[in-house]
Order: C-alpha cells, then sequence, then structure tokens
C-alpha cells in the first residue's frame, strides 16, 4: 500500500467515525447543526475513500476488485455512495448514518486486517468487461444494508424516537431501497452467468456465494411480493427487511471464504 | 378451492417462493433431499407462475406499462426455469489436461475428466492437442494473460475434422456447437524412478498445482515415496541457496526431497535436479528428464444457454417497466420545441 492510499484511506475512516458520531449526538439531542456537522465530516470522509480508490486503481493498473482488502474497499464504496445519492437531496434521510458509517468503517477494517494490502495485477481469468457488470452487485447489496437501516429508524421512530425521518418516508425508502437492490443484483448475477460461461463453459456452479446470492434475489423477490401482492407495509414490511438482511450478510461476510470460484478473489 | 385455483393463487405462489429459498439453504447438509426436491419444485414454479400469468392477463383490463413489465418479468423467470431445467438433459461438459504435444481424447482417463453427457448420447469424439502455450507476465512474475496454439479434432457426422486453433483466456472458440475455453496454465515435470537393477519402476508427468510459492507433494505410484518438490522456473543459486528470478522459463529446475512412507521424518534425498539430472538413494534413481507445458481447458456445450440469456434479459427489462418512471425519463430525453411550444422526444 503507497504512503499516499494509506493516508486517504485513514482520513476517511476517521471522517467517517467522527461524523457518525456526530450525527448520532445530533439525532438523540436533536441538535440541527450537529447533523449538519456530522454530514460535511461525512462528505469529506467520500472524498477521501474516493482518493483512495483512486489512488489504488492507478497503483494496480486496474479497479480494486481483486484480493479480500480491495474487495472491502470497493464494497463500502458502493454502501457509501448509495447513501450519498439518496441522502444528498433529502435532508431528514442524513441520519440513515448512524448506520451506514460504522458499518462502512468496519468493512473497511476487516479489509485492512486481512494482510494481503499489496498490489497485483488482475490475473488473466479476471480480465473480463463482464466483472464490471457483475460488481453492479455490490449496489444492490448496499441498498439491501440501507433498507435494513431505514426499517430499524424506522421501527425506532414509530416507538416515539425523536429527531428521526417520518415514517412514510422510511417505509418508501425501504420499499425503494429494495427495489434498487433487487434490480442491480439481478443485473450483476447475469453478468456473472455470462463471464463464467465464457470462462468455463457453464452458467452456475452452485458455489456457496452463487448459491447464497440466490438465496438472498428469492428472499427480497418475496419482500416485493409481499408488499405489493398483500400490501405488508409499515411494521411487518420493516421487521422483513431487517431479517432479510441475514441473507446479504451471509453472501457478503460468510460464504466466500468456505471455497468455490469466488474463493480467489477473497485472498 | 379447486386445484387450478390453488395453483394460481398468490399464496401458493410465496409458499412455492419459500420452499426454494428453504430447499437452497438445505442444499449443502442435505444433498439427497434437494435433489428430490428440485426434481418437484421447478414443475410446480413453472405450472403456478404460467398459469398465474395467463389468469392475471386475462382478468386485468388495465394493462399498462407497469402490468407489461410484471409480466414480461414472470415471463423471463418461467423461461430461465424451464432452461436450466433443460440444460441437465442437453449439456455436454469435460475437462483436458492437456501436456505439449500429447493428442488427447475423451477415453483417456489420465488427462480427461467428462463432467456431463446428455442422456443417450454417445461419446462425442474429440482429440485435442497443445502445440504451445505463452504466458505474460508482469512486475515480480504475476502471470497477466496466456494464449495457447491447440489443434482440435473433431468428429462431425462421418467427417473427421482437424484444425489449429489460437485460444486465450476469456476468449473460447466455438467448432462444431462445441465451446473450447482455455481455462488454466501449468508445467508438469516427466520423473523416470529406477530400481537398482535400472528396470523402471515409474515414468510419467507430475502435475504442479502451486507454482514457486510453496512445495506440491506427490505419492510416487506402486512405490512407498513422496515427492515433495519446489519449482524453480528462472533458477539461481546465492550463497548456497535456491531461488527463482522470475516466473518466465529460463532455467527450470526443480527442488526435491523424497521421502519414504515407513519414515516420513527422514529424507531419503534432497537437492536440485535440472533437465537430465538424477537423484540417487537407497540404490534407486530418480530423473528428472523433460518439463512439459500444459493447459487445463474446458470444453462444453450448452444448447440451453442462449435461453438464460433471453430469460435474464427479460427478467431484468421487466423490472425496468415495471420499477422505473417513465414519467422521469422521458423529462430527461424531451424538450421544448421553440417554434411549435409541443414536447418532442429526442432520443
Amino acid at each position: 500500500m503507497m504512503l499516499v492510499e494509506g493516508i486517504f484511506l485513514w482520513s476517511a475512516i476517521v471522517f467517517y467515525l467522527l461524523g457518525f458520531m456526530l450525527l448520532l449526538v445530533g439525532v438523540i439531542f436533536k441538535k440541527d447543526k450537529l447533523l449538519s456537522y456530522g454530514w460535511i465530516l461525512a462528505v469529506l470522509g467520500f472524498l477521501s475513500h474516493n482518493l483512495t480508490i483512486i489512488v489504488r486503481w492507478i497503483e494496480s493498473g486496474h479497479a480494486p476488485f481483486y484480493g479480500t482488502y480491495e474487495h472491502f474497499i470497493a464494497q463500502s464504496w458502493f454502501f457509501v455512495a448509495i447513501y450519498f445519492v439518496v441522502a444528498t437531496k433529502r435532508v431528514p434521510v442524513r441520519s440513515l448514518g448512524i448506520g451506514i458509517l460504522p458499518f462502512s468503517v468496519l468493512l473497511m477494517g476487516y479489509g485492512i486486517m486481512s494482510g494481503h494490502l499489496g498490489v497485483e495485477p488482475l490475473p488473466p481469468p479476471y480480465r473480463s468487461l463482464w466483472l464490471w457488470v457483475h460488481a453492479v452487485s455490490w449496489f444492490g447489496y448496499g441498498a439491501f444494508f440501507i433498507a435494513c437501516i431505514s426499517s430499524i429508524i424506522f421501527l425506532i421512530k414509530e416507538k416515539g424516537g425523536r429527531g428521526l425521518p417520518e415514517l412514510n418516508t422510511l417505509d418508501l425508502m425501504t420499499f425503494r431501497m429494495i427495489i434498487f437492490g433487487f434490480v442491480t443484483l439481478t443485473i450483476g448475477m447475469g453478468a456473472g452467468a455470462i463471464w463464467a460461461y465464457g470462462l468455463w463453459g457453464r452458467y452456475w456452479a452452485w458455489d456457496p456465494i452463487e448459491t447464497w446470492t440466490l438465496i438472498t434475489w428469492l428472499v427480497y423477490g418475496l419482500n416485493i411480493h409481499l408488499k405489493v401482492s398483500y400490501g405488508w407495509n409499515g411494521k411487518k414490511a420493516a421487521w422483513l427487511a431487517i431479517a432479510s438482511l441475514t441473507s446479504t450478510i451471509i453472501t457478503l461476510g460468510g460464504v466466500g471464504f468456505v471455497g468455490g470460484v469466488h474463493t480467489t478473489l477473497l485472498k | 378451492m379447486n386445484f387450478f385455483s390453488a395453483l394460481t393463487s398468490r399464496a401458493f405462489a410465496i409458499i412455492l417462493l419459500c420452499s426454494v429459498i428453504v430447499s437452497l439453504i438445505l442444499k449443502n447438509k442435505l444433498p439427497d433431499f434437494f435433489y428430490y426436491v428440485f426434481l418437484f419444485l421447478p414443475i410446480f414454479l413453472v405450472l403456478s407462475i404460467a398459469f398465474c400469468i395467463v389468469r392475471r392477463y386475462l382478468s386485468t383490463t388495465k394493462r399498462d406499462v407497469k402490468f407489461l413489465g410484471s409480466m414480461i418479468f414472470h415471463l423471463g423467470i418461467l423461461v430461465v426455469i424451464i432452461t436450466t431445467s433443460l440444460s441437465y438433459y442437453f449439456n455436454f461438459q469435460a475437462t483436458f489436461v492437456l501436456p505439449e504435444n500429447i493428442s488427447v481424447d475423451l477415453n483417456n482417463k489420465k488427462f480427461s475428466t467428462i463432467h456431463s453427457l446428455p442422456a443417450n448420447q454417445a461419446l462425442p469424439f474429440m482429440v485435442l492437442k497443445l502445440n504451445w502455450q505463452k504466458t505474460q507476465y508482469v512486475g515480480e512474475g504475476f502471470p497477466v494473460d496466456f494464449v495457447a496454439e491447440v489443434t482440435v479434432g473433431l468428429m462431425e457426422g462421418v467427417t473427421f475434422n482437424q484444425s489449429t486453433e489460437i485460444v486465450r483466456v476469456n476468449q473460447p472458440i466455438n467448432k462444431g456447437g462445441y465451446q473450447f475455453l482455455l481455462y488454466k496454465e501449468l508445467y508438469a515435470p516427466m520423473f523416470t524412478l529406477r530400481d537398482s537393477s535400472g528396470d523402471i519402476i515409474f515414468n510419467g508427468f507430475l502435475n504442479l498445482f502451486i507454482l514457486t510459492k510453496d512445495e506440491d507433494k506427490f505419492k510416487v505410484p506402486n512405490t512407498e515415496l513422496t515427492l515433495h518438490t519446489r519449482f524453480f522456473p528462472d533458477m539461481f543459486v546465492e550463497n548456497g541457496r535456491y531461488g527463482t528470478r522470475s516466473r518466465e522459463l529460463n532455467n527450470p529446475a526443480f527442488g526435491v526431497k523424497i521421502y519414504s512412507e515407513k519414515d516420513p521424518f527422514t529424507k531419503l534425498w534432497s537437492g536440485v535436479l535440472k533437465s537430465g539430472e538424477r537423484a540417487t538413494f537407497n540404490g534407486q534413481s530418480l530423473e528428472f528428464e523433460e518439463l512439459k507445458q500444459i493447459v487445463i481447458m474446458q470444453v462444453s456445450k450448452e444448447p440451453t444457454y442462449w435461453g438464460i440469456f433471453i430469460g435474464w434479459i427479460f427478467i431484468v427489462g421487466g423490472l425496468i417497466l415495471r420499477y422505473v418512471s417513465f414519467y422521469k425519463v422521458y423529462s430527461i430525453f424531451s424538450f421544448k420545441n421553440k417554434e411549435s411550444g409541443s414536447k418532442e422526444v429526442k432520443l
């Protein structure tokens, strides 16, 4: 890891943590000014995060998608990016940062702890344009995580939590995030299948990550079905979105290390 | 409620969806259970989705873009389920391990493995031969690209067609309906083990799986010997220590340690062998004869692939139609015509 990259990376972590603390205090004590400062720190953190990605990209000559460190640095970027897309124009939603920012820091920390910080060129099998489209599914996982945070905040608000967005906003946010995640995960899965067909001659290998990605896709398909067909809104939909995140966590955090074709990406 | 209305009910669709999720979760723990479940689930899923589509189409009067999106999405799922289920009956897949300049056909179990063969279909006659392979390295010997020249012989009807093809990783070639993919490049040293009277006990290639970083371990067939090898593609010696300058094949040599199963803690011999050199121990000799390049190639025939691809396009297209607001998309691409004042769409 280059010194410049390290500086940007640690700056991002510090900004995210400070932003999280200010947002948290701002929400608890209903201090709008602290919420604004927290947002500014989160923006600074995201800028540093972007610079980390850019420096890494230049250094390695490829998008940072290879190895555990790059995997988690990029993944956390996707998570925070969705948060910024959602919250930039919707001020009340910025409080979702109390869930997004610390989780992103945890992901980045996990990447750093992996120890594989060295730069390696992308091996031949990964030199495919489909890798780019396949990585779109990370937007999906980020969206599912935001849906979960939004649902948790919904439940807190329902119990009388102060200084939080309106219940309708949170409910709508949860559903939109699930839809967005579902679409991007669909695109990512299909792209992965096409890529695998050109690389190994078969589009599906039933490796643990593939199986759990399919489970995640079906679980969120169930979320959408229950909302659209049975009108599951509010509390029920919130609990379902929270429970559904389990499949995402297993896909991202657990089964990738068991074995299979995705393991080499997470060394 | 009769069978048909139960099959087309939303509740049944939800139950099926939950059943698929549960069976997939149990897949790794209970593979046999999963196998039987997956004999029936696709049938029920296809019936349920197909009948739901028909029923909804007939009962809905407001067939707007969102309705159309939902229909296309479910049609896509239907196509994917049907084609993936058919894939089990039609797909062919095999792996070839091709040592340089050795012709390998599917009957050669030592160098080929058949993963799936369509039911009631005879083994296709295909012969592959690796002419050469080249790997491009950068930095400290990281491979970034590899390419191979392979002679592909294929029986098509009553004629045997043979051609020489260049295959790159991620860029398969198609011949006679089969897809030939370059998957991995390796090296394999040929070792010959002789007894005290000079008779050959073992003569063959050892496939290297780990290149340069760690040791490979091989049990020599029909003996009690185990070889621990370390490959130095570009060997150098410095202060009595061996290493490799790069991963390029400039000065290939093998670090070899020979152990007996009877006493796995005592080395019978250890040292470095270059091509043509031999190690002698307990009256036996082990010679490193030559080093061959090896590529692993996958051969596949997946007639249902296009169905899956089309199904995926349907699914994504259906989702976009269903959930993306066309008003916003329209407003992005539209502008006011200054002269007439009417809205025009410019794409």
